[in-house]
This record gives structure tokens, C-alpha cells and sequence, in this order.
């Protein structure tokens, strides 16, 4: 290259790396940052802020009144702390739950010869494009059926039977990963069959487990639908709450309602930044087929 | 320390037959290995062993206990896999430790034992290590460690060597011999490389297929092969073949006779009955068996029991020259003296004793017995 | 020194259990609730779709077969929701795919804080469906929303306008919504696919002189294709199954203007309780996403070779 060192074409194309091409990547990378930030950035700003700052025009925020008491009371309402804690009861055994089951169930899918295997992996496939609007009305009736409306019990066992498809599916491609030698040592060194599976296997999948494991909760905690139909008053969820709170009339200030919706995102999106890189990969993994 | 014996065992899977019918029997404290290339079934005949593959015919016996349908931490042996197979979440300590730990062995005995093995396997300094930090070399250590920690009836080997680089090859492999004359335990090995099989071995068991060709002492599996297979898979270099017609006659005289060589030993070198036979052979030798000639005219004339050619190939291995003499088509390797310069091309002798040949049925490879 | 089998015949048998019976074991707890609470309500739900039923105490059951479904032909309601649902989905389809193409792109550049933005980004992947209809909701607020606060501020509007009074403002939005939600899981699974690309490939496409948009077109893209037909696909269902969002942001209005085909069948069964239409409906729209997802899947099959 120092042959021709003022090739033109070759020091305007090095101009261009140089200097273009970062002003350009920074630029897209902004827009998409300030794209996935700003509804959650101005909910924000408004769960902080007296109503009357962003209802006039134009918005006059201000730092002085940033104040956390819409959260405090909030929080201090009975029923929107009760749909917090439903949704922790509930995320968290469904999400214990998917693990334990579909930890079993994704072992022999993954390592034994199990008949029509085949058969096993299409229905889990089909059974994650099943959408919920089919299934609630019945699912309301056998409920009710069960005597089981309107509790947490209901909404675990829909959230774990709808979330197991894909947890299998996940854990499966995770264990595939795993050297078949690496659970024969384990059975060698005097694991049972579940005892390889728990002591060796899981511990050795651990980032997948943990984005699995991830990936249930939230999708429990986010569900929706079910809840607004199988719960009325005890085992309301946040998710539930927050839509009664946008269209009823009786909150008069915006505030607390952008707080609620805080205090819905505010676990999951904690989980996401602290275990993002576990997370990237599950959800790669989750749709391989 | 047991006895080990599989009796008509087979395992398959599916419509492929992987072992069609293995018997063997393993004397305690003997150093077995299954011998055969990838695909023949040695492996698969292992994990059997192991209780890790379901055997669908058959049965195991370990100390004349039945144990084909016990589950694998039932049957109190341990193995050493191809490629190490350390758990990456536990430390050295945890990987040689994890059997004893659920065997529910005290705490400070687990300590003093893997302390005690780490030892004798020059471990001591890594035991806080992640694997990961470990070469290659040293994770097969702890790999051994962590099969000898249990103390077993049985130690498996799955090929334990193949993954290791020539040099660390050839000190696992002494290391290993030396472990076997320590422990003095039953221990069933399995390699495609024969020399390892010959160095390490009490018995060999060579394997095509998914059957067992021949199974005895490794000596004799030299010495004796039973089958042109066996003899040309044991030894380095590979045992020369010539194929043609093989005719003994009642006096006791032989001929062997091709195309292009015509081979003829006039005396019986052994008393007994004679049987005659006429029929298409396999000629076998090795390269330490046949002898060079270098003066052609030295020949006694009644005896041409010598192969004529022209030398081909030379590999000097420093202690010994391995040539290639031919003559057309055929080749016999032949061990010679280093300080001997043989040059291609140059036309030799090479004289094939009588009592050092092999034959080997052409019909279906069996050895001749003469 | 290696313990002797336990003698206790209850775990022995458990322990030497043929492996393909072992395995069906482990599985039967999915298989029970797949069973209960998928297989079961299913079939409850075809079986309702054949009926006709009023949601009360207790309901009234009255076979009509697939009079159902031919009703839902000439349902206007229904057929108004078919050009909804469309201009939703299309939108959705093209903004996710264009965004998740272009941020792929850009993350798989190499350039400082690359890793803080793939944080950033994945944020509303978290964000439950029902809080994103909330923030969109407020992010075009008539009264307090940002957009009118920044278009105004830009001088681009004189007055604060009322988004959501216009039905085809509304199903935008509802459509951006969806899309902002959809951005993270399209992007990651295109960014996976992309470094797929073997360095080589570049390489030698550089050496013939290629510059970044031929390389685009004829070594990315072509890559790129099976994975973005997926996407196109997933947004296509997502799009079908619709509703959380809408339900907070717009509430299916103004008037009708939001309501695509799944806000119908749940306004269908618990706003009307007209249980049979609604069952009918589901059946019908799960078909067509079932039918969709295997192409989907078939694609993604190919993907793989």
C-alpha cells in the first residue's frame, strides 16, 4: 500500500471507515435506542412528576418535584400491592414449576430413546401456536368446573401447561449441547438416571436454565388474557390491574397509574439487565428448530 | 477386584447390529483390551459392561453375580472416557471427590482418599483448579483420579488415550501400566491402536463386526494369529501378505506358488502327521521374520524358499531400516540392519523360513495349521 | 468400598427401569397437563363452535353444527374486522422486518458500547404487552402526550391532536405498538442468523472488489432469507393473536377502529356471550395460525441447512 501513497480511492474509502462509518452506526444505533427507550423513559417521567407538569402544554417537567410518592401510594393501596404479590406467587411457582417438569421432560427427548419422539417434539411445537383466545372459554368453564376460579392455582397451572412447550424446547436444545460422556461419568461415578440430571446435567446447562428460568417468569408475570378472565378479586395480577386502573375514571391523577405501570415493569425489566446475556442466547436457542 | 465374563452377548439398534455375539471371559486382576477399528462394536461391548447401553441378548456376569439388567451405579466399577468427561462446574477436588460424596463417605475420609490419590497422580498442586485451566494432559490425570478415588471392582477405558498429543500419549500409556501393577484391578480397555493394545495388555480381544476373531493372551494373538484379519491388524509394520496357490504334499514338501513367484520348501522342520493340503492361501510375514540376503549366489540351490525384487521403499527408523522388496504385485517388508545402505532399485533376496510363515485360508482368512 | 445395591425392590426396579419406559415416566407430568389443559379445551372449544350457547349460569346448549361458521361469512362485523386486521398486520409486518433488518445490521458492526445498546434494546421484549398499550397510550396522548409535545414544540402542529378520534391513527399506533414489542426477539434471532456468515464468504467477496451494498445484496441477503421469511411469519401470526395491546391503548375504538379479528372474538364471548360465534371464530383463527406456523417451521428447517 505505501507503493501509492496518495492513492486517492484508497484513503477516501479509509476516510470513510474512519470517520463516516462511526458517525453513521451511532446515529442508527441513537434512533434505535431512543425508539425502544422513550414510552418507558416518559411513563417514567410521568410516575415522577405531578400531573400537572406534563398535562400543560408545553410539558414542564422539572427536577425539583421528582418525587417517588405515587409509587408510596400505590404501594400502600391494598388491592394493587395484593396483584404485586399474585403475580410473584404466581411467576415464581410456574416458573419453578416449568423447570421441574420440563427438566424431565426435555432429559429423555434429549438423550433416551423414547418411542415416537417424534410424535412428542410436533406436538410440543404445534401446542406453542395454539393462541389463547381458542382456549379461554373453555378453560373458564373447567375452571369453574374446578372450583378453581379466581385463585392462584388456576393461573399456575394455565401459565405452566402454556410455558412447558417452550421450555422444553429450550431446555432440550440446551442438554443436546452436553457431551453424552459427561452424564455416562456421572452415572459411572454413581448417579441415578434423575441424579445425572440434576447434579450434572442442569449445573452444566446453567446458562441455559437460567435464561429458561427467565423466560418463564416473565412470561408468566406478562400473561394477560387468563388472568383477566380467571381472576376476579383475590388472584387479580399486576398486568390485570393496571388495565382496570387505565379505563376506570376513578383515579383522577395520570400519575398513579404510570406508577403502576412502573411497578408491573420494574421486576421483569430488572431480571432482563442484570441476566441479558443469558437471556440473548435462550431466546436463540428457543427457536431452533 | 473380580471376574468379569460377557456370554453371547449382542446389542442392537435398530436394524443395526452393532455386537452380534461377543463371549469372553476376564480373569481377576487381568488387563483386557477390546482391539478392533471404529464401528466394530468394542465401545458399545463396553458400555454394556458399564450398564450404560441396554444389552438386547445375553448376559454379564461379574463375580458369577448376573448383573445384565442391574443399572450402572449398581455394579461398582468406573470408566475413563475418551475425552476426559471432567465435570466443568466442580473443581479437581469436586470432580474426584463427587463419587464418594454420594456414596455417603465421611467428609474427612473423602478428603485423606482424594488427597491420597491426587497424590499418586501428581495432582496435589491443582486440586482448587477449574477444569478448564487444566491441559489436556493433566484433565485425563484427573480423569484416572476420579476412576481410582472409588476404589471400583472394574476400571473401563474408552479410548482414554486418543485425545492426548504422541508424547503424552506414549507417558499416560506407561502410566497407566504402572497403575494396573499397583492396583492389580480388573481393567478392560478399549483402543483401535494396537500397539497400545500390545503394550498394555494382558489379553487382547480383537474385534470385527461386532464379533470377537480372536481372544487369548496378547503374546499369542502375535504369535499365533488365528486370522489373516488378526494378522495383519497386530504388529507394526503390517504383517506382508502374498497370495497364491499353497500345496503340501505327503512327504511333507511345499510349494507355494503365484504368477509370478514360485516358493518351495523340500523338508518337513517338524516331526507329526502330515496332512496334505491344495488350496489358494494367504502367505504370511513379518518384517522381522524375513531375512535379507545380501549375497543372491549364497542361496543353497535345492532351496528356493527365497522372494526376489527390487528394493522400493526405505524407511530407516534410526534403531532399525524397514525396506520394501517387489517383485510384480507382490511386497514383503523386511527389518534390516541400520548401517546396511540400501539404495530403490537395487535387486535383493530376501529369504522366508519355513517355520516363521503364516497362512491364512483365501475362502475365509482362517489360519492354515501345518 | 462401593456401596452395595440398595436391596429395597421398589427403587431397584426404578433404577433398572427399561430406558424408553423410564423416559415416558418423566414426561407424564406434561403429558397430563398438555392433556387436561390443552388437548381437553381444545376439543372443548370445537365442540362449542358447533353450538349454540349463551354464557350464563347455566348454559343453554343447542346444536346448530357448522351454522356457526357459515354465519360468520355474512357477519358484518366480522367482515369488517378482515381489511383491520390486515392493515394491522401489514404494517406490523414492515416496520418489525425493516427495523429488526437495519439494527441487526448495525449490531453486527464492531464499534465501542455495542454491548450497552443490545442491552438497551432488548428492553421491550420485557415489557408486557398490556404496559406497552399503556405507554403508547400515553405517548400519544391528546392532552399529555410526548409526540404532541415534541411536534409542537417543532412547530410541525399548532394544536395537540387527538390520535386515537382517527381509525387509521389508531390501528397505526396500535400497529407501532405491537412492532416496538416485536423489535428485540426479530432482531436477535436475524443477528444469530447473520453470524452464520462465514468470515470467508466476505472475504473473498472483498477481494473481487465488492463494496458494502453489493456485499448486502448478494452474500448478507441471500443468508438472510429464510430467517426473514420467519420473521414475516411470526409478526404475520403475532399480529392475529392481537389483543392485550389493543385492549389497553385503544379499547378497540374509536368505535370500531381497532378492532381486529381476535378483539373480536374475545368482545364476541365476554362482552355479547355469544359463546358459539366466538368458539367458531377461535377455531377458524387458530387453523390459520397453525397452518402459518408450520410454514414457518418448514422454513426455519431450511434455515438450518
Amino acid at each position: 500500500m505505501s507503493a501509492v501513497p496518495y492513492d486517492l480511492s484508497y484513503s477516501m474509502r479509509q476516510f470513510l471507515y474512519d470517520r463516516v462509518r462511526p458517525i453513521i452506526l451511532y446515529a442508527l444505533a441513537g434512533i434505535f435506542v431512543v425508539w425502544t427507550v422513550a414510552p418507558v423513559l416518559w411513563i417514567a417521567t410521568m410516575s415522577v412528576q405531578p400531573e400537572i407538569n406534563y398535562v400543560s402544554v408545553p410539558p414542564k417537567l422539572s427536577l425539583a418535584d421528582v418525587s417517588l410518592r405515587w409509587y408510596a401510594d400505590m404501594l400502600a393501596q391494598a388491592d394493587v400491592a395484593a396483584a404485586l404479590q399474585n403475580s410473584i406467587v404466581i411467576a415464581f411457582t410456574t416458573m419453578t414449576l416449568c423447570l421441574v417438569f420440563g427438566a424431565l421432560a426435555a432429559y429423555p427427548l434429549s438423550r433416551l430413546q423414547l418411542p415416537r419422539k417424534n410424535w412428542f417434539l410436533t406436538i410440543s411445537i404445534v401446542s406453542r401456536m395454539i393462541p389463547s383466545m381458542v382456549l379461554i372459554i373453555p378453560m373458564f368453564l373447567i375452571m369453574r368446573q374446578l372450583r378453581l376460579l379466581d385463585t392462584h392455582l388456576s393461573l399456575i397451572i394455565v401459565y405452566t401447561t402454556f410455558l412447558l412447550p417452550y421450555v422444553i424446547w429450550m431446555l432440550k436444545n440446551f442438554f443436546d449441547q452436553i457431551p453424552y460422556a459427561l452424564e455416562a461419568a456421572a452415572r459411572m461415578d454413581g448417579c441415578t438416571r434423575l441424579g445425572a440430571l440434576f447434579r450434572v446435567m442442569i449445573p452444566v446447562a446453567g446458562p441455559g436454565v437460567v435464561a429458561t428460568a427467565v423466560f418463564a417468569f416473565i412470561g408468566a408475570w406478562n400473561e394477560f388474557l387468563f388472568g383477566l378472565i380467571l381472576s376476579t378479586r383475590l388472584a387479580v395480577p399486576i398486568t390485570v390491574k393496571l388495565s382496570a386502573l387505565v379505563s376506570s375514571t376513578f383515579h383522577s391523577d395520570t400519575s398513579l397509574v404510570a406508577a403502576t405501570g412502573m411497578l408491573a415493569i420494574i421486576p421483569v425489566v430488572t431480571l432482563v439487565f442484570v441476566l441479558n446475556r443469558y437471556i440473548v442466547r435462550g431466546l436463540v436457542e428457543g427457536v431452533k428448530y | 477386584m473380580s471376574r468379569v465374563s460377557l456370554r453371547h452377548v449382542a446389542k442392537s439398534f435398530g436394524p443395526v447390529q452393532a455386537v452380534k455375539d461377543v463371549t469372553l471371559d476376564i480373569p481377576d486382576g487381568a488387563f483386557v483390551t477390546l482391539l478392533g477399528p471404529s464401528g466394530c462394536g468394542k465401545t458399545t461391548t463396553l458400555n454394556m459392561l458399564a450398564g450404560l447401553e441396554k444389552v438386547t441378548r445375553g448376559d454379564i456376569f461379574i463375580d458369577e453375580q448376573n448383573v445384565t439388567k442391574w443399572a450402572p451405579h449398581e455394579r461398582g466399577m468406573a470408566m475413563v472416557f475418551q475425552n476426559y468427561a471432567l465435570y466443568p462446574h466442580m473443581n479437581v477436588f469436586g470432580n474426584i471427590a463427587f463419587a464418594l460424596q454420594l456414596a455417603k463417605v465421611p467428609k474427612a475420609q473423602i478428603k485423606e482418599r482424594v488427597h491420597r490419590v491426587a497424590k499418586a497422580l501428581e495432582l496435589e498442586a491443582l486440586l482448587e483448579r477449574r477444569i478448564s485451566q487444566l491441559s489436556g494432559g493433566q484433565q485425563q490425570r484427573v480423569a484416572l483420579a476420579r476412576a481410582m478415588v472409588k476404589e471400583p471392582k472394574v476400571f473401563l477405558f474408552d479410548e482414554p488415550l486418543s485425545n492426548l498429543d504422541a508424547a503424552l500419549r506414549t507417558r499416560m500409556r506407561s502410566e497407566i501400566k504402572k497403575l494396573h501393577q499397583q492396583l492389580q484391578a480388573t481393567s478392560i480397555f478399549v483402543t483401535h491402536d494396537q500397539e497400545e493394545a500390545m503394550i498394555l495388555s494382558d489379553y487382547i480381544a480383537v474385534m470385527r463386526e461386532g464379533l470377537v476373531v480372536q481372544y487369548g493372551p496378547a503374546e499369542d494373538i502375535y504369535r499365533r494369529p488365528q486370522h489373516l484379519y488378526v494378522a495383519t491388524f497386530i504388529g507394526k509394520p503390517r504383517m506382508s501378505t502374498l497370495s497364491g496357490h499353497l500345496r503340501v504334499t505327503n512327504d511333507g514338501a511345499m510349494t507355494f506358488e503365484s504368477d509370478t513367484i514360485t516358493l518351495r520348501w523340500p523338508f518337513m522342520p517338524q516331526h507329526g502327521p502330515i496332512i496334505p493340503i491344495d488350496t489358494q492361501a494367504h502367505l504370511g510375514i513379518r518384517a522381522e521374520d524375513a531375512q535379507l540376503l545380501v549375497d543372491a549366489n549364497a542361496t543353497a540351490p535345492h532351496s528356493s524358499d527365497v522372494f526376489h525384487g527390487e528394493v522400493t521403499l526405505v524407511e530407516p527408523l534410526g534403531s532399525d531400516t524397514f525396506i520394501e522388496v517387489s517383485r510384480g504385485g507382490n511386497a514383503i517388508v523386511v527389518r534390516v540392519a541400520p548401517d546396511l545402505h540400501l539404495r530403490p532399485q537395487i535387486p535383493v533376496s530376501v529369504r522366508l523360513p519355513r517355520h516363521k510363515l503364516h497362512f491364512f485360508d483365501m475362502a475365509n482368512g482362517n489360519r492354515i495349521d501345518l | 468400598m462401593t456401596k452395595t445395591p440398595s436391596p429395597s425392590g421398589f427403587w431397584q426396579r426404578f433404577h433398572r427401569m427399561d430406558e424408553s419406559k423410564f423416559g415416558l415416566l418423566l414426561t407424564l407430568p406434561t403429558v397430563i397437563l398438555v392433556l387436561i389443559f390443552l388437548a381437553l379445551p381444545i376439543a372443548y372449544a370445537f365442540f362449542m363452535s358447533l353450538n349454540q350457547i349463551e354464557l350464563t349460569i347455566s348454559p343453554d346448549w343447542d346444536f346448530v353444527g357448522v351454522e356457526n361458521y357459515v354465519g360468520l361469512l355474512s357477519d358484518t362485523r366480522v367482515t369488517a374486522t378482515i381489511p383491520r386486521t390486515l392493515y394491522f398486520a401489514g404494517l406490523n409486518v414492515v416496520v418489525t422486518t425493516l427495523m429488526a433488518l437495519c439494527l441487526a445490521l448495525v449490531l453486527n458492526e464492531n464499534f465501542k458500547g455495542r454491548n450497552w445498546i443490545r442491552v438497551f434494546i432488548l428492553l421491550p421484549w420485557a415489557v408486557a404487552p398490556v404496559v406497552s398499550g399503556v405507554m403508547w397510550r400515553y405517548m400519544f396522548h391528546q392532552s399529555y402526550g410526548l409526540i404532541n409535545a415534541i411536534l409542537s414544540a417543532l412547530g410541525l402542529i399548532n394544536k395537540y391532536v387527538v390520535w386515537f378520534d382517527d381509525p387509521t391513527f389508531a390501528l397505526s399506533i396500535a400497529s407501532f405498538a405491537t412492532a416496538w414489542k416485536a423489535l428485540p426477539f426479530s432482531t436477535l434471532i436475524l443477528l444469530a442468523s447473520m453470524q452464520g456468515i462465514s468470515e470467508s464468504l466476505f472475504r473473498a467477496s472483498k477481494m473481487d472488489g465488492a463494496n458494502i451494498f453489493h456485499r448486502f445484496r448478494y452474500v448478507t441477503l441471500p443468508h438472510l432469507r429464510p430467517t426473514l421469511i420467519f420473521v414475516v411469519v411470526l409478526q404475520i401470526i403475532s399480529s392475529l393473536q392481537a389483543f392485550d395491546v389493543i385492549f389497553t391503548l385503544t379499547r378497540g375504538g374509536p368505535g370500531q377502529g381497532t378492532v381486529v379479528l381476535n378483539y373480536l372474538t374475545f368482545v364476541n364471548a365476554f362482552e355479547r356471550l355469544s359463546i358459539g360465534n366466538a368458539s367458531a371464530m377461535s377455531i377458524l383463527l387458530a387453523l390459520l395460525i397453525v397452518s402459518l406456523s408450520g410454514l414457518s417451521i418448514y422454513i426455519s428447517m431450511g434455515r438450518k441447512k
